[in-house]
């Protein structure tokens, strides 16, 4: 196998420090059945089903996305 | 223009396969302007196939977006040995324009495996742009299995929202 020149190693060392980030995890949250019936209710929408149109939700980003530019503290 | 829609774009037309996961992608569940989570923050959920992450590197860069690890720019050349390291490493790649539009491109989505979610995924539309999106179901419990402050922030802030939603009925108590 080839040597790994200093350049691609520290590249990879970089890596590795970002997969040992997202690998700090707190352990898993609990999801109660409540909650996943209002999931299970949302999924099975008219609305939510696959070719529905979602522009509205692009439009609705961008205006509140233009809102916060907008924000001058008084 | 939406930076967001214009990466899809270039991602479906090179054939890129993907899904939107995160807050991103429960957002096209909302119902109401008022249930939309407000981010510029978007995640993408990849396969872990090094062809596959390299067309996404090249579409990224169509789009004008440069690649980071970390807080270094991913190297160059940007060919399929370095492909085959990051998905050895399940590495996050972040693709950004440097002025707060931010897409995570991740190898991993907690709990899940890709074909899986790709298997039951949404497709919406959004500007005539075909959007595949994770089920909210697997968002959800990905998020739970994560279990990250931000996640439980976003699961208790999402349990709100849908109880607002569906008119307190049936109140959720995460």
């Amino acid at each position: 196998m080839a040597a790994v020149n200093p350049t691609d190693d520290k590249a990879l060392r970089a890596i590795d420090a970002a997969v040992a980030d997202v690998a700090r995890l707190t352990g898993p949250a609990t999801l109660d059945d409540t909650y996943m019936r209002a999931v299970e209710r949302v999924e099975a929408m008219p609305e939510n089903q696959s070719g529905a149109d979602k522009t509205w939700v692009h439009e609705a980003l961008r205006q509140f996305q233009e809102h916060f530019r907008r924000a001058r503290r008084r | 223009m939406d930076a967001f829609l214009d990466l899809i774009r270039v991602l479906r037309q090179r054939g890129v396969r993907f899904v939107v996961m995160g807050v991103a992608g429960t957002n096209y569940y909302a119902q109401a302007a008022r249930v939309i989570f407000t981010t510029q923050d978007y995640d993408l959920f990849l396969p872990p196939d090094p062809d596959n992450l390299l067309s996404t590197w090249n579409a990224c860069e169509a789009a004008g977006l440069s690649l980071w690890t970390e807080s270094e720019p991913l190297d160059i050349p940007r060919d399929r040995w370095l492909a085959e390291q990051i998905v050895k490493r399940r590495a996050l790649i972040r693709a950004t324009d440097r002025r707060g539009f931010d897409v995570d491109l991740s190898l991993v989505m907690a709990g899940f495996d890709f074909e899986t979610v790709w298997g039951e995924r949404r497709v919406f539309i959004a500007d005539g742009v075909d959007i595949p999106v994770a089920r909210l179901r697997h968002i959800v419990e990905s998020k739970a299995a994560a279990g990250r402050d931000k996640d439980r922030l976003f699961l208790a802030t999402h349990a709100e929202a849908l109880r607002d939603l569906l008119g307190r009925e049936e109140p959720p108590s995460q």
